[in-house]
């Protein structure tokens, strides 16, 4: 026996003693016990040692099932548990988890936990009912659904597990679902699930292989395959959704999904998509059942049309190669929607006759070339678990059909005007960003450094190049590149554009009350720099737009020049960030407003040693540079030393018997200042006396 | 002495002579009548018109000779204040002011005395600068009309506009002239982070949807909160709204149908506006905006209280047709509508009654930004606004910081102070304050009124 599961990439084999036909045979979660059944009112269980932990293999799953399956040794000593109601059938059971199993007779649903050290079992409930038909159980919904009552088979109970506590099993209210029309004609519906016996099964009897369990957008749904035949020879299918709740109300009928076509026809969900796989046309339909523009609402349910008609599942290149070699040398297609193909919710499709299994997925870049609706194409991808990738490269594009025209888009959409890019780019800005604030489950989040991974394209538009003397501003423009060949009203034109993108970002991000980070504020900067819109940069400033940061004010520090006082909006900011008052008293010296500086820590910081000595030491520096234009007495000096001097004798009576130790070093910071100023100026004051 | 009547205002200030000239014009001599492209009054005597140009014009060359940072622009006579400015290459403007005489009465004799102070440099320059720039906006530069038509075809395009815009605004400014109306600042309004993204959204959309649309001005009221031109152009069509839109919208009721505004310089004031509801090519306008100028197209909307000036590339294809018109229109309409009690609750926040006693004016010389509670035709304001006036011009001295505070008898205090582009003007009327409690005062307002922006001391 070889074991292949989802959650193991390898595959496992062992043997057994053959003891009678095996009617079922099922693995618990961890592999750790096997259950066989195979008589009809029995179940023997097989211990197995725990699975030595593999190494994860390298990805290649439908190649590694043949070569490299681990040879498992299973415990000796099978053990069995009788189903309790003796004259009972056991139809099939169920794992609920490692060390729970759940029979399923024809009177009766036997929920037992097992001991696999003991290898016994113990009885926790058991549900009696009368006619069950069938069952469907999927772990991952914690669902059980019983098929029992009127013959037709379609009175159902689901049985939820595990939702709130283990050892669970909670009956939820019964319900029943319509019944296909009976028809006199001999149907050839067939399960979509099953392989191709038994075809003559009555219509007007719900079976197992109509039904399925699956979850979409977090919900669990019990999908139901009807066949309708309203002329001879023509007829349509449709899957009823049945919306199956915790709360204890019966399951209520939700969703239809039609598809205009008749013959056989099987079902998978992949990443919330609804695909139904039509053998006769070998073509898949795609419903989204939160998509509104295919469906409408008529007061009890919302009846879908397909999203995408006839697509085809992309061939699938299997390297046979790493097959075994007694595998013949195999044609290079495989023959989609074979009638060999066996289909399991949510996305696995079997060949049996190839001995194939695949996992389904979705190409969603595909959709890029056939949505042609943009927004409708956004709505879907923001639904797709993995639809991030996609959403980029479609925001790239839109954006691209803009800046730089000449790069055509492969979906003609490239003679789109820029008011209208701008106003798809609204509603998908939004629309990513309502995604990313309510945080739900298998949503693609697109943060800003994805978004400006996106915008950071606008980069490459040269900038206008400044009338007059404000050319300068090209230093903190290193990425402009020149190899754009548009001209000027055009660079104006899409550099206006870019601005108004990553304004309406901004914008789009204030709506949900999202921080923006610096990097957007950055890139918007540099645009109105660009194209030379210093006005309108402090108005943005001034309106708040850009919030106030550290890094932001620098960004301004180093843009401002004489044409472009930018100093003083980096100041305001700094200021209004009250916890930057060093960089203030920094940018105040670098200008050389010394007495400003000094009034400021006045204010605004504690005063030290150190920073009298760089007060000092500016002080100098701007005498040395006013004394060129002025007759100055080192007055800047003057004042900033007698205010210190003074500052310290009145202090150090108290801080210096507080820090004596440390009080010589910092004495002698300001020693070479003391007498700098006693060269100047003590000295002149008793030249007085003496000249008198 | 028996205390009568001992001095009285004679006459006040008011602007005598107002000329344009470009000396290169005269190329021999006799020809001196050759170099006045605009005098003002016409009825001058031609000789005297020459002596008043000559006197400018060698002063103009004689104080380049020193080689100052800021040109000489001004002359102090007993009788009148001379005034002038180079406006374009070897073309100046220039006007002569009266000044304010009062007689005294001594031993039965009324002496006739010239007060000097009352006029103020400061605040009469940018009259004559902007003067300058109001004709340049609707008719270019001076010189490119040289090239176009002539010498003659600028004489008439000077002597059409100046004789109006002297009759019926100039006069006027001289006489109303305050301290607020000398810095040529822009009120903004500020508004709200969210409602100010959804203005930029609506406009920048209407920009790129009309492509010739090139930039954007918007108003409510008389406050300015987005303009999409360059500082200088901004404060330059914000005066001129100021001047010729708004005194009459402001007496409009507000009707929710859009209108298009035109303005007429040459008509009687009461007539200058022209109000349309009509969607017409008529609607449009010319400004010459940009260095150099360039003709733009404007489009002037109203909507209730909102203005709108759409600025379009004249060089474009034609685009004025009204379906852009009514386009244009409908797209604001739609989205301005539920924004306008928004910005009339912001109105009323940026004036918030606080303190009834304290006065400010402000002004920041980066952005142009400026704001004034002060109602300057009120007591006590209006007796002191000629210390304020020079407590204005003395605080350009100040690099980059400086504060004073002066009281005068039966004035209140009047702060002034400078933080490097930032000018401040604080009147407190609390007679009694020593200043020691003026200082704290000052020190409270900063920091409730000002806590934002950052101070120098």
């Amino acid at each position: 026996v070889t074991v292949k599961g989802q959650r193991h990439e390898q595959a496992y084999s062992f043997r057994l003693e053959d003891k009678g036909a095996i009617q079922s045979i099922k693995f618990n979660p961890d592999l750790s016990v096997l259950a066989i059944k195979r008589n009809s009112n029995s179940v023997e269980f097989l211990n197995f040692p725990s699975i030595p932990s593999v190494p994860t293999s390298p990805r290649s799953p439908s190649s590694s099932m043949a070569t490299t399956a681990t040879i498992l040794q299973p415990d000796t000593i099978e053990y069995s548990q009788l189903s309790k109601t003796k004259a009972s059938k056991l139809y099939d059971f169920n794992w609920l988890s490692d060390k729970e199993i759940v029979f399923v007779t024809d009177l009766s649903l036997e929920h037992y936990v097992l001991s696999a050290k003991q290898r016994t079992l113990r009885q926790l409930k058991t549900h009696e009912l009368s006619n069950i038909h069938w069952q469907l159980f999927s772990r991952e919904m914690n669902l059980l659904l019983i098929s029992a009552g009127t013959p037709s088979g379609n009175s159902l109970i689901p049985f939820s597990f595990h939702k709130t506590q283990q050892q669970q099993l909670i009956k939820l209210p019964k319900f029943e679902v319509d019944l296909p029309q009976v028809t006199n004609l001999r149907s050839n519906s067939t399960a979509s699930n099953a392989a191709n016996q038994s075809t003559s099964k009555r219509c007007n009897e719900l079976t197992e292989r109509d039904c399925m369990l699956a979850n979409i957008y977090g919900r669990s749904y019990l999908f139901i395959v009807r066949q309708l035949f309203r002329v001879a020879g023509q007829g349509s299918i449709e899957v009823v959704l049945y919306q199956i709740e915790d709360d204890h109300k019966p399951a209520q009928k939700r969703h239809i999904l039609r598809l205009n076509l008749h013959g056989r026809c099987a079902l998978n969900v992949v990443d919330n998509l609804i695909l139904i796989h039509h053998q006769p046309t070998t073509s898949c339909y795609i419903y989204d059942i939160e998509d509104k523009s295919t469906s409408q609402y008529d007061g009890f349910q919302t009846i879908h049309d397909p999203l995408l008609s006839q697509l085809s599942i992309q061939p699938v290149n299997v390297n046979w190669q790493l097959l075994s070699s007694t595998m013949p040398t195999a044609p290079a297609t495989i023959e989609l929607y074979s009638s060999n193909w066996i289909v399991f919710l949510p996305n696995v499709i079997i060949d049996v006759k190839m001995g194939c299994l695949w996992y389904l997925l979705t190409n969603l870049d595909y959709l890029l070339d056939i949505i042609p609706d943009r927004l409708l194409l956004i709505d879907i991808l923001l639904r797709r678990t993995s639809g991030k990738a996609s959403i980029l490269t479609l925001l790239r594009t839109l954006l691209t059909n803009i800046t730089a025209p000449v790069q055509i888009d492969s979906n003609n959409v490239s003679n789109m005007s820029s008011s209208h890019v701008l106003d798809l780019w609204i509603e998908m800005i939004d629309r990513i960003n309502r995604v990313f604030i309510e945080n739900s489950p298998n949503r693609p989040l697109l943060d800003q450094s994805d978004i400006f991974s996106v915008l950071s394209l606008f980069s490459t538009i040269a900038s206008i190049s400044a009338t007059g003397s404000s050319t300068k501003f090209h230093r903190s423009l290193s990425i402009t590149s020149n190899d754009t060949t548009l001209d000027e009203h055009d660079q104006n034109h899409s550099l206006k554009f870019a601005t108004s993108v990553v304004i309406e970002y901004i914008r789009s991000l204030n709506d949900y009350n999202i921080s923006v980070q610096y990097f957007i504020y950055e890139l918007l900067v540099n645009l109105l720099v660009r194209n030379n819109q210093f006005f309108q940069l402090q108005q943005l400033i001034q309106y708040q737009v850009l919030a106030d940061s550290l890094q932001l004010a620098c960004l301004l520090l180093s843009l401002s020049n004489t044409q472009q006082p930018t100093t003083q909006l980096a100041l305001d900011m700094l200021k209004r960030l009250t916890n930057a008052n060093e960089e203030i008293v920094e940018i105040l010296l670098g200008h050389n407003f010394i007495i400003e500086a000094l009034h400021f820590c006045i204010g605004h910081l504690p005063i030290t040693r150190t920073l009298a000595r760089k007060l000092l030491e500016a002080a100098i520096k701007s005498d040395e540079l006013l004394s060129s234009t002025a007759s100055n007495q080192k007055i800047l000096f003057y004042t900033v030393y007698t205010f210190f001097e003074e500052y310290f004798q009145r202090t150090t009576t108290v801080s210096a018997l507080a820090q004596s130790t440390s009080n010589n070093e910092q004495k002698d910071e300001l020693e070479m200042f003391k007498s700098l100023f006693n060269l100047h100026f003590r000295h002149q004051e008793s030249d007085v006396p003496n000249i008198q | 002495m028996a205390s009568t009547i001992t001095e009285r205002i004679s006459s006040n200030l008011y602007l005598v002579e107002y000329f344009v000239f470009c000396p290169l014009l005269c190329e021999k001599e006799g020809q001196e009548g050759r170099k006045i492209l605009y005098y003002y009054p016409a009825d001058t005597d031609i000789d005297r018109q020459i002596r008043t140009v000559g006197y400018c014009e060698g002063l103009v060359k004689f104080t380049e000779t020193f080689g100052f940072e800021d040109p000489c622009e001004s002359v102090h006579f007993q009788k009148t204040r001379l005034l002038f400015h180079k406006v374009e290459q070897d073309i100046c403007i220039a006007m002569s002011l009266h000044v304010p005489v009062i007689e005294r009465k001594r031993d039965d004799k009324y002496i006739v005395e010239y007060y000097d102070d009352n006029i103020n440099d400061r605040i009469m320059l940018p009259l004559l600068k902007i003067s300058y720039r109001y004709f340049t906006l609707q008719h270019g530069a001076m010189s490119s009309s040289i090239r176009h038509g002539g010498v003659e075809e600028l004489r008439n395009i000077l002597k059409q506009h100046f004789d109006k815009f002297i009759q019926h605004h100039l006069h006027a400014m001289i006489r109303d002239v305050t301290l607020d109306t000398s810095y040529l600042g822009v009120q903004f309004l500020p508004v709200e982070k969210k409602l100010y993204l959804k203005l930029q959204s609506i406009l920048r959309r209407l920009e790129l949807r009309f492509s010739s649309l090139k930039e954007t001005l918007f108003l409510y009221k008389d406050q300015l909160i987005w303009s999409g031109l360059t500082q200088d152009d901004t404060s330059l069509v914000y005066l001129f709204f100021r001047l010729y839109y708004w005194p009459h919208l402001k007496q409009l009721q507000t009707s929710s149908t859009p209108q298009f505004l035109t303005v007429d310089t040459s008509a009687n004031p009461a007539d200058e506006l022209i109000i349309s509801s009509q969607a017409t090519s008529e609607i449009y306008q010319a400004f010459f905006l940009g260095n150099p100028l360039t003709p733009y197209r404007i489009l002037v909307i109203n909507i209730n209280l909102i203005t709108i000036f759409c600025f379009f590339h004249n060089n474009d294809e034609l685009t004025n047709d009204e379906t852009t018109n009514t386009e244009i229109v409908g797209t604001l309409k739609k989205e301005l509508d539920t924004m306008i009690p928004t910005f009339e609750e912001y109105l009323r926040k940026k004036y918030p009654v606080t303190d009834n006693t304290v006065r400010t004016v402000y002004y920041n010389k980066m952005n142009m930004a400026h704001s004034s509670t002060v109602d300057w035709t009120k007591e006590p304001i209006s007796s002191m606004s000629g210390i304020m006036n020079t407590l204005a011009e003395d605080m350009q001295w100040f690099h980059p910081s400086g504060e004073i505070m002066v009281k005068r008898e039966n004035d209140p205090w009047i702060i002034a102070k400078r933080s490097d582009m930032r000018e401040l003007l604080i009147a407190v009327n609390q007679r009694n304050a020593n200043l020691k409690e003026i200082s704290d005062k000052v020190k409270q307002i900063f920091t409730t009124q000002f806590s934002n922006i950052l101070l120098l001391e």
